[in-house]
C-alpha cells in the first residue's frame, strides 16, 4: 500500500468514528494519532522527535490556561450572581425573559466555556420555567444555539476560533471588530424567530416571571469573587496586548493561571479536578493526526475536490466554504473540521492566489454556529438537552430538527450574508 | 521422490498454517461478536453496528499493513501468510455480521 491510502483508510475510519459516535472522541483522536504516528515514521514521511512539533503545543496549553481561568471564575457563582442581579433589576414579564436568557447565554458563553454557560443557563431557566408549568424544551435548545454564537466574541470563546487565531495570528481586535456586529444581528434574528414561530406555539409563555430574592446568594464569598474577577479581566486585557507585550498568548494565559491560584483564594485542586481535559487531549492528538494526512498527501487530495467549489470566485469562496463548514460540523465535531479544513483552506489559496482571510473567517464562524444544526452536532446544545431530560424535559432529535434547527440555518445564511457584505465593504 | 516429500511438507505446512491462523481469526471474532452483541443488542442500532463493523475491518486492513511495513523479505514471508489467514478469517465473519445486520435493517424498514 503507498503512504496516501493508508493514511486515506485511517481518515476513513477516524471520520467513521466520530460520525457513530462509537467511541469517546478523545479515544478516536489518540487511536488517529497512534496509526498515524506509526505508519508516518515508517513510510519515512516523518521523524518520532517531529511529532511534537505536530502537537501545536501553544494551542494546546493556551486551551488548558483559558479553561483553568474560566473554571476559577465559574467557581465563584459569578454568571449566577449577575444574571440573578439583572433580573432583579428590570423585573421582566413574558417573552421578555427569555429574550434576556437568551442574550445572558450569548454572553456567557463569549467570557465562559460554552458547558460552563449551559449548566448555568439550563438552571436558571428551569427554575424560571417549571414553576409556572411553561415548556422549556425549545428555550433550552435556543440557549445551546446562542452559546454557539457567543463563541464568536473572542479567540479565547470557543475551540474553533482559537485554533484559527493562534495558528493565523488574528488578534483579539479583530474577533471584536469582525464578531460583535454579527453577534448581535443573529440575537436579534433569533429574537425574532422566537416570537414569530417558537411563541406561538407556547401560550403560556405570557405568564412568565422572575422573583429574585437576594441575588448574592449565589456567591459563597465575595472577596473571592472580586479577586477572581479582577484577575480574569487582567487576563483578557492581557491577551488582547500580548503581541504587543512579545509574549505568546499562552505564557500570558498561564501568568494569570499562576495569579489566580495564588491570590484568588480559591482552591487549584477543586479547579483542576473541574477541568474539560478531553478538550486539549482531543486537539493535541487531532493536530498531529492532519499533520500526518497533510504530510501523506490525503489533504491535498480533499482540497482538490473542494478546490473547485471555493476558488470559482473570489466572493462565493468564503461563502461556500461558510456552509460546507457549518454542514460539516453538524456532523462531526467542529474542533476537528477546523483542523482538517484548515490546512486545506491554506493550499487552495496558495494555488489559486485567493485571499485566506476571508476564507478564515468562514471557517470559524461556519464551524461555530453549524455545530447547531443537529442536536449532537455542538456541545453546549447536547449539554443543554441532557440537562433538561434529567429534569424529565426530553429533547428529542424530531423536535429540535422542528423547532429549533431553522432557527440555526437562519443563522448560517445571515452570516453568510454578512461575509458576503464585508468582503464589498473591503473590510475583509 | 524428494520434490514428493518437499512438496507434502509444504502442503501439511500450509494446512497447519491455515488451520491455525483461522482458529485464531474465529476466536478473535468472537471476542468482537460478544462485544457487538452487548452494545447492540436494540435493532435501532444497527446502522452503528454495520459502522463499527466497517471500522473493523479498516483495521485490519492496517493492522496488516502495519507488520508489512517492517517485515519484509522472505524470512517473514511465511509469518505474513499467518496473518494475512487470520486477518482474512476475521474479515470474513466480520462481513457476513454486516450482511446480517444490513439484512436485518432492510427487513425492519420494510416492516
Amino acid at each position: 500500500m503507498t503512504p496516501i491510502e493508508t493514511f486515506s483508510l485511517i481518515f476513513l475510519a477516524t471520520i467513521l468514528l466520530l460520525v457513530s459516535e462509537i467511541e469517546h472522541k478523545v479515544v478516536v483522536a489518540l487511536l488517529a494519532a497512534v496509526f498515524s504516528v506509526y505508519f508516518g515514521v515508517s513510510y519515512g514521511l516523518y521523524e518520532i522527535e517531529d511529532v511534537y512539533h505536530m502537537m501545536d503545543i501553544e494551542t494546546v496549553l493556551f486551551i488548558v490556561a483559558s479553561l483553568i481561568l474560566f473554571e476559577s471564575l465559574n467557581e465563584t457563582g459569578f454568571f449566577k450572581f449577575l444574571s440573578l442581579l439583572v433580573f432583579k433589576k428590570l423585573r421582566l414579564k413574558g417573552l421578555f425573559v427569555v429574550y434576556l436568557l437568551l442574550a445572558f447565554a450569548t454572553l456567557f458563553s463569549g467570557i465562559a466555556e460554552n458547558t460552563i454557560t449551559m449548566i448555568i443557563m439550563t438552571e436558571i431557566t428551569l427554575s424560571i420555567f417549571t414553576p409556572r408549568k411553561v415548556d422549556p424544551r425549545a428555550t433550552v435548545a435556543m440557549e445551546g444555539v446562542m452559546s454557539n454564537v457567543g463563541g464568536l466574541l473572542l479567540p479565547i470563546s470557543s475551540i474553533p476560533g482559537l485554533i484559527v487565531a493562534t495558528r493565523k495570528n488574528i488578534g483579539a481586535e479583530e474577533f471584536l471588530v469582525i464578531d460583535t456586529p454579527l453577534i448581535f444581528i443573529l440575537l436579534g434574528v433569533t429574537i425574532l424567530y422566537y416570537r414569530f414561530v417558537l411563541a406561538k406555539q407556547e401560550a403560556r409563555i405570557e405568564e412568565l416571571q422572575v422573583i429574585v430574592d437576594d441575588p448574592w446568594k449565589a456567591v459563597e464569598n465575595k472577596s473571592v469573587l472580586a479577586r477572581s474577577l479582577l484577575i480574569f479581566s487582567l487576563f483578557i486585557v492581557g491577551v488582547l496586548v500580548s503581541d504587543k507585550l512579545g509574549f505568546t498568548p499562552s505564557y500570558v494565559a498561564f501568568f494569570f493561571v499562576t495569579l489566580m491560584f495564588m491570590f484568588s483564594g480559591e482552591n487549584p485542586r477543586r479547579i483542576l479536578s473541574k477541568i474539560s481535559w478531553d478538550v486539549p487531549f482531543f486537539v493535541a492528538c487531532f493536530s498531529i493526526f492532519v499533520e500526518s494526512l497533510d504530510r501523506a498527501g490525503v489533504l491535498a487530495l480533499v482540497g482538490s475536490y473542494l478546490e473547485p467549489l471555493i476558488s470559482a470566485s473570489a466572493f462565493l469562496g468564503p461563502f461556500v466554504l461558510l456552509l460546507i463548514s457549518g454542514v460539516f460540523s453538524s456532523v462531526i465535531a467542529n474542533v476537528s473540521v477546523v483542523l482538517l479544513l484548515l490546512p486545506i483552506v491554506d493550499r487552495i489559496s496558495s494555488i489559486s492566489g485567493l485571499n485566506p482571510h476571508p476564507l478564515y473567517w468562514s471557517m470559524i464562524i461556519g464551524s461555530n454556529i453549524g455545530g447547531g444544526l443537529t442536536l449532537y452536532g455542538s456541545v453546549p446544545v447536547l449539554m443543554a438537552a441532557s440537562l433538561a431530560e434529567k429534569e424529565g424535559h426530553k429533547i428529542s432529535f424530531g423536535l429540535y430538527a422542528k423547532k429549533v434547527a431553522p432557527a440555526v440555518f437562519l443563522q448560517l445564511l445571515v452570516s453568510d450574508f454578512y461575509i458576503l457584505l464585508l468582503e464589498i465593504l473591503g473590510v475583509l | 521422490m524428494m520434490v514428493s516429500s518437499n512438496f507434502t511438507v509444504g502442503a501439511w505446512l500450509f494446512v497447519m498454517i491455515f488451520c491455525v491462523a483461522f482458529d485464531l481469526g474465529f476466536t478473535v471474532y468472537k471476542y468482537v461478536k460478544k462485544r457487538f452483541d452487548e452494545i447492540y443488542s436494540a435493532e435501532s442500532v444497527l446502522p452503528k453496528r454495520i459502522i463499527h463493523g466497517v471500522v473493523y475491518l479498516i483495521f485490519l486492513v492496517l493492522a496488516y499493513e502495519a507488520i508489512r511495513v517492517r517485515v519484509e523479505g522472505e524470512l517473514f514471508a511465511g509469518l505474513l501468510f499467518l496473518v494475512y489467514i487470520a486477518f482474512s478469517a476475521v474479515a470474513f465473519f466480520i462481513v457476513v455480521d454486516i450482511v446480517v445486520s444490513l439484512r436485518k435493517l432492510r427487513r425492519k424498514r420494510i416492516a
